[in-house]
């Protein structure tokens, strides 16, 4: 069976009427209806609306009107981006019948792209989580080893597209819920600079570290997908005002409002590396690593110096801090959030509380106690009641203030970095995607996966995750207590200055080579 | 730092939850575990360190002064061929964007959202 890895060829077949947007269609939704009761990567499949996009387009074909950069590209969307008219569930039980009335500005320009939206991808309820196992709808498994993780938040996104269901699938990232599960099933992901896509339509759940970003089998395959999300929206009031500028310059600047942001996105491997400055964290590197993952990230390193790069150390002496500073900064922002699910207006609302015999019942607090203790789930009321704590009076300046003071000393440590290296070269994750389950009992150690990407949103700066593949045949960098990990992908994660997403996309392209 | 059960039932009346005895027990455990870790944090030397409350620090974003419509009415054409007169059209109109903001109530009469009672 043909299958469609790639969204350009996809897109450029497509354009040239080699194939209909019909048959790419057709063919995406039976790799899925043979695929997806194993994997569990989509929570929904839309065939009929996917069939009338599909038509819809090759009508404008027919018509010989001007096609989009995502002409017939079918596309997976997590369960917590809004399409107008289709339940968006977080994959909670408090939004599993919700059905937006308004559309995400994402989709809007995905639909004007002329992509097809396929369905909903599974996802740890209200993004919260790293293994896609805080799902109401059950987990997603790893289509490289059906025993494990996919990761999360976006395990359905990352699994959709390793499966090869899908080229392409949008996916957020508050904490690392694009490039952890990217790393897991061995394909691309990534972070934009925060605010460069426009969170409008993207359910809530940190607001200050939330990214919307591309999952896709090739770099050059995300920046296609970037090209086309990115960008101003008035609807976003953190979305930035200079999201499309020259990149001409390889000044690198702390973020401010007079930051060069690229105007297109594009991933053209250099022919060499000759003038890179890559920055090697050398504590990252000597942290608790799987062997595997170590070995792949300093074959990497000899791969990019031998490329004429120049590895330079780089010292980054908050980033251990930053996992404590990342769950008490996103469970307040959280919290916050997730008070407007009252089950009055929207989502759901207990039955129950009308007759239980607890004090009030029936009461207005009452129904809403009982309709947010139902609707959420256990990772989801642990981190606000987390916030919640953090947040309360007598403990906010020694939490949350803490954590946000903290939080710019991780942000300086990158701008320091940024001044002396153009790439910060890293693991994406300390090991390969670990089994179902295997943290369910232990929400810090479950929290501890995230320890290499949670600085980026913290910082708000561009990081990329992509599989590199070095150990695959070398078993001997193995330990005896891992032998079944020798085929699972392997990542590294590359972080850039802010607004410089093209050094990620250009250097992915080139280790890819 | 540690927090007791007291602490955990205030913190489930401050954030609006509902949870069972064994619940709280199982969360007492988890929080403490967290907080416990978030401690390091007490070790970083913060003197004049200002807050970083966002990634992007800009401010005053502004935008034309002008009423958008979150829930789109649908076009003149789809009001149907009677709807002819400006009043009617905005009624009709109103009328949508009613159905379609309380499309996704828990219960509704129409009009309004219905709620428990909230005044004795």
């Amino acid at each position: 069976m043909n299958v469609d890895t790639s969204a350009l060829e996809i897109a450029a077949q497509v354009r040239a009427g080699v194939r209909s947007a019909a048959a790419v269609t057709t063919a995406a939704l039976q790799r899925i209806a043979r695929l997806n009761p194993s994997i569990h990567a989509f929570v929904e499949v839309w065939s009929d609306f996917a069939a009338e996009q599909a038509a819809r387009l090759d009508q404008k074909i027919a018509a010989g009107q001007t096609l989009g950069p995502l002409a017939g590209v079918p596309i997976a969307i997590k369960d917590n981006l809004c399409v107008a008219g289709q339940i968006c569930s977080c994959a909670s039980k408090m939004l599993e019948n919700f059905r937006p009335t308004y559309q995400a500005t994402v989709i809007d320009r995905l639909v004007q792209a002329d992509a097809i939206l396929i369905g909903r991808a599974n996802m740890d309820q209200f993004a919260m989580g790293s293994a896609t196992e805080y799902s109401m709808w059950g987990p997603s498994k790893n289509p490289r080893d059906l025993t494990r993780s996919p990761g999360g938040s976006s395990g359905g996104s990352a699994a959709a597209v390793a499966s090869g269901m899908v080229p392409l699938a949008l996916g957020s990232d508050t904490g690392g819920s694009i490039r952890q599960p990217a790393a897991f099933c061995g394909i691309y992901g990534l972070k934009p600079t925060y605010g460069t896509v426009s969170r409008y339509g993207l359910i809530a759940f940190a607001s200050s570290l939330d990214q919307v970003g591309p999952l896709a089998n090739s770099a050059a395959d995300l920046a296609l997908l970037l090209n086309v999300i990115a960008g101003h929206d008035p609807k976003d009031a953190t979305s930035l005002p200079n999201a499309r500028r020259d990149d001409s310059s390889k000044e690198t600047s702390p973020v401010d409002s007079n930051q060069a942001w690229p105007k297109e996105f594009e991933s053209h491997a250099p022919q060499n590396l000759k003038g890179w400055r890559i920055g090697v964290i050398d504590e990252q590197l000597s942290a608790d690593l799987h062997p595997d993952v170590l070995a792949a990230t300093q074959a990497t390193i000899k791969q990019m110096e031998q490329a004429g790069a120049t590895v330079v150390p780089v010292d980054l002496p908050h980033q251990k801090y930053a996992i404590a500073t990342y769950y008490l900064v996103a469970s307040c922002e959280a919290a916050s959030n997730l008070s407007r699910y009252d089950g009055m207006h929207f989502g759901y609302r207990s039955p129950l509380a009308a007759t239980t015999n607890q004090p009030h019942a029936g009461s207005l607090e009452a129904v809403i106690r009982a309709s947010r203790g139902a609707g959420f789930g256990e990772e989801v009321k642990r981190r606000i009641l987390l916030g919640t704590f953090a947040l309360s009076q007598g403990y906010a300046d020694q939490f949350y203030n803490q954590a946000l003071k903290v939080r710019r000393k991780i942000r300086e440590d990158f701008d320091a970095a940024f001044q002396k290296v153009d790439v910060l070269i890293g693991p994406t994750t300390a090991a390969p995607a670990f089994k179902i389950g295997a943290h369910q009992d232990d929400p810090v150690a479950m929290y501890q996966t995230d320890l290499f990407t949670v600085s980026a949103n913290l910082a708000g700066t561009p990081a990329l995750s992509l599989p590199v593949n070095h150990c695959k045949a070398n078993s001997s960098a193995t330990s005896d207590a891992s032998p079944a990990t020798t085929d699972l992908p392997l990542a590294v994660h590359l972080q850039a200055a802010p607004g410089h997403e093209n050094r990620l996309l250009q250097m992915a392209a080139f280790l890819a080579r | 730092m540690k927090i007791d059960l007291q602490t955990v039932a205030h913190l489930e009346r401050l954030a609006y939850l509902e949870f069972s005895p064994q619940q709280r027990e199982g969360l007492l455990i988890d929080l403490n575990k967290i907080l416990n870790f978030a401690a390091e944090l007490k070790e970083v030397d913060l003197t004049g360190v200002a807050p970083m409350t966002h990634a992007i620090e800009q401010l005053n974003v502004l935008r034309p002064d002008t009423l958008p419509l979150a829930l789109e009415p649908k076009t003149q054409s789809e009001l149907g061929p009677t709807a002819r007169d400006d009043a009617q059209d905005h009624n009709r109109a109103a009328d949508q964007r009613r159905t379609l903001a309380l499309q996704n109530a828990p219960q509704h009469d129409g009009v309004f959202y219905l709620v428990p009672k909230v005044l004795e």
